[in-house]
């Protein structure tokens, strides 16, 4: 839908939502403030199960809310899913974070994975540690990242997941299933080579 | 029968509803084999679940931030507004506040994404600064070739260059231009080396010498008349330039260096002969140089026009005069576009192609081919066949200018023509054959042929010989 009918869409909408975000665009701090208390916590764990350390976690969700008082400014903003422009804000966040990082922790994922497990008998389990499967998480493509982590870790339903991403629903399976399937096919070998 | 993707997906719904792996697993025992390590992967992911909040301090100081930020942003915003219209007397007037609602109103179509393309962009940015870095190296290795002398590193790199350029060329005109272009580079490769006390070397005169043939056989292949005169025309500027240029280097070089200047002045010295006789004949100049040109074609193709021969003939009945042209001074009865015969006194328009004319009039005496340094032009020295290095030419307009020997004005290629009337000069000699040159008038200008045959030059062989 082009711009001027959408906002027209957007202006006769009754969603409190859509009614809050439009607040918010006036520069309302209380509606502001309201939708900072209502997704951050959401948006926090999205960015912590990703990137696994608080400090990052924080200073990355700070940055997305940032980001998202830019874009209320410059009128560049959501007009009304809210919740799917900052899934969205926040898996780019992520992703340029972890292109930032790649050349220090993209180590291969035997050596990760076997490194500081002197226990053989313990490196199976250590295999399935969350660092671990953030780790192989990185394998995957961005899109089937983001379908995996919405949908698993932070309970979004196949709805919602097309929503943010922007899809048919059934692209969400079939990515979905990409993603399992390619999540499956690098644990596997890390856990045989340590079990072994 | 539902897809296996549904399949997971319901597989999915149940074991996020809290079921066992085996217990999904027996509800879809086809699937079972396929579904199974997938849904292990599923119970891998959960260990990612569990989420460490920050402290409920940190947590407070983050969102006073946020709310700190969008005051600034607020505050900011009406000082811009306020800024816009600072000072005006009167509220905005019609257009500024359309302008300002449409600008409200209509925003670009898709602002969701506009976050989303930094990333793209920013590694757009940087591909971009790379590659004019690169093609800035790149650019700099050519400029720096392009200046480049025969003994340097960079010299293979230019005559690369020169060949790519050669290659890319559209058509014989454009080849022929671009030839006589790196001709030129050559020459002046040659008088930087030579006035830097070096010698130009063998290498770089075969190239020299094999890129002026080439030059003149690309414009053999200018089908256009007009295109061809007009091209040879413009190379005929070029080389008196650079004969001027090999003349005035000569004077201020040793003498190794010297002899190789001169071999290069005398070689555009013949390519403007040839030039000049293509600018008055282009249809011989072609068969001359074409690529084509049958070998059993006679060795001198230089061949008299009508009106030269018409002249000749004329001169010939009149008997041999004392003041006629003859080996001994190799003085033309006529002019060419290269020579204007006057006399053989001192010209006021000698040959461009053979140095300063201004020292040319200051020095027509009795050693003509003294080498440079002596004052003395060197230009003459290149046809060593006339005999007389002070015979004097023109300019090709002056073509009206009437020898003292000949009261009939001779027009074209006339030098040519005396030569070979009065065989002399290396082109002079007759085909001792006149019927093979009676078969090449044919084969070019049948108008030609009863004119060469009236001149004694051409005769019709006769058959059963």
């Amino acid at each position: 839908v082009a711009g001027p009918v959408r906002n027209l869409i957007a202006s006769m909408s009754n969603d409190p939502e859509v009614i809050q975000l439009r607040q918010a665009q006036q520069g309302d701090s209380q509606a502001l403030a309201a939708i900072y208390d209502r997704y951050h916590e959401a948006m926090y764990a999205y960015v912590y199960r990703r990137v696994g350390d608080v400090e990052t976690a924080r200073d990355l969700t700070s940055e997305l809310f940032h980001r998202f008082l830019e874009a209320l400014h410059k009128g560049t903003g959501p007009d009304q899913h809210l919740q799917a422009w900052l899934y969205r804000s926040a898996h780019n966040l992520v992703v340029d974070y972890y292109r930032r990082q790649q050349h220090r922790q993209h180590l291969p994922l035997d050596e990760a994975i076997l490194a500081g497990n002197e226990n053989p008998a313990a490196a199976a389990e250590v295999a399935l540690e969350a660092s671990r499967v953030r780790h192989v998480f990185h394998y995957l493509t961005e899109e089937q990242q983001q379908v995996l982590a919405l949908k698993f870790l932070q309970g979004l339903s196949n709805e919602e997941v097309a929503a943010v991403m922007d899809k048919p629903v059934g692209a969400v399976k079939a990515l979905q299933h990409r993603g399992l399937k390619a999540l499956q096919r690098h644990l596997a070998p890390a856990v045989k080579k340590v079990l072994s | 029968m539902k897809e296996f993707v549904d399949v997971l997906d319901e597989a999915v719904s149940q074991l996020r509803d809290g079921d066992e792996v085996n217990k999904v697993l027996v509800t879809f025992p086809t699937d079972a084999p396929e579904l199974a390590p997938l849904l292990e992967s599923v119970a891998a992911l959960t260990q990612l679940a569990p989420v460490e909040m920050p402290a409920r301090a940190d947590l407070a100081a983050d969102r006073y931030h946020f709310l700190e930020q969008a005051e600034q942003l607020r505050t900011r915003g009406a000082a811009v507004r306020s800024a816009n219209f600072a000072g005006l007397a009167i509220s905005p007037g019609l257009f500024a506040r359309l302008k300002m609602w449409t600008q409200k109103t209509f925003r670009w179509p898709f602002p969701a994404r506009t976050e989303e393309r930094r990333p793209m962009f920013a590694l757009l940015v940087k591909m971009i600064v790379i590659a004019a870095i690169g093609l800035g190296v790149a650019g700099g290795t050519v400029a720096a070739a392009s200046e480049s002398l025969p003994d340097t590193a960079l010299y293979p790199v230019k005559i690369g260059i020169e060949d790519v350029r050669l290659a890319l060329a559209n058509g014989p005109a454009d080849e022929a231009e671009l030839t006589m272009a790196f001709v030129q580079e050559r020459v002046q490769e040659m008088r930087q080396l030579a006035l830097a006390g070096e010698v130009p070397t063998e290498a770089l005169m075969n190239r020299f010498h094999v890129q002026l043939q080439t030059a003149l056989r690309h414009m053999a292949q200018i089908d256009d008349d007009a295109e061809l005169t007009g091209l040879m025309l413009q190379t005929r500027q070029q080389i008196m330039a650079e004969v001027n240029d090999l003349a005035q280097t000569q004077l201020q070089v040793r003498e190794q260096a010297r002899v190789r200047l001169e071999e290069a002045q005398g070689a555009l010295v013949r390519a403007g002969d040839d030039i000049d006789a293509g600018i008055a004949e282009p249809a011989l100049y072609r068969y001359r140089y074409a690529e084509n040109r049958p070998e059993d074609a006679p060795d001198q193709p230089d061949v008299l026009p009508p009106p030269v021969i018409q002249q000749e003939n004329q001169l010939q009945q009149q008997g041999p005069s004392e003041n006629a042209p003859g080996p001994q001074n190799g003085v033309a009865p006529g002019e060419t576009p290269l020579r204007n015969q006057e006399d053989n006194g001192p010209s006021e328009n000698r040959p461009d192609f053979r140095g300063d004319p201004e020292r040319d009039r200051q020095e027509s005496g009795p050693n003509p081919e003294s080498p440079a340094g002596t004052g003395e032009p060197v230009q003459n020295q290149y046809r060593k066949g006339s005999g007389d290095s002070t015979a004097p030419a023109g300019e090709p307009d002056q073509t009206k200018q009437q020898g003292p020997s000949s009261a009939v004005p001779v027009e074209g290629p006339a030098l040519v023509a005396a030569q070979t009337a009065t065989q002399t000069g290396p082109l002079a000699d007759p085909p001792s054959d006149t019927g093979l040159l009676y078969q090449y008038y044919q084969e070019v200008d049948p108008a030609m042929t009863q004119t060469a045959t009236q001149a004694g030059l051409a005769e019709p062989v006769e058959e059963g010989e």
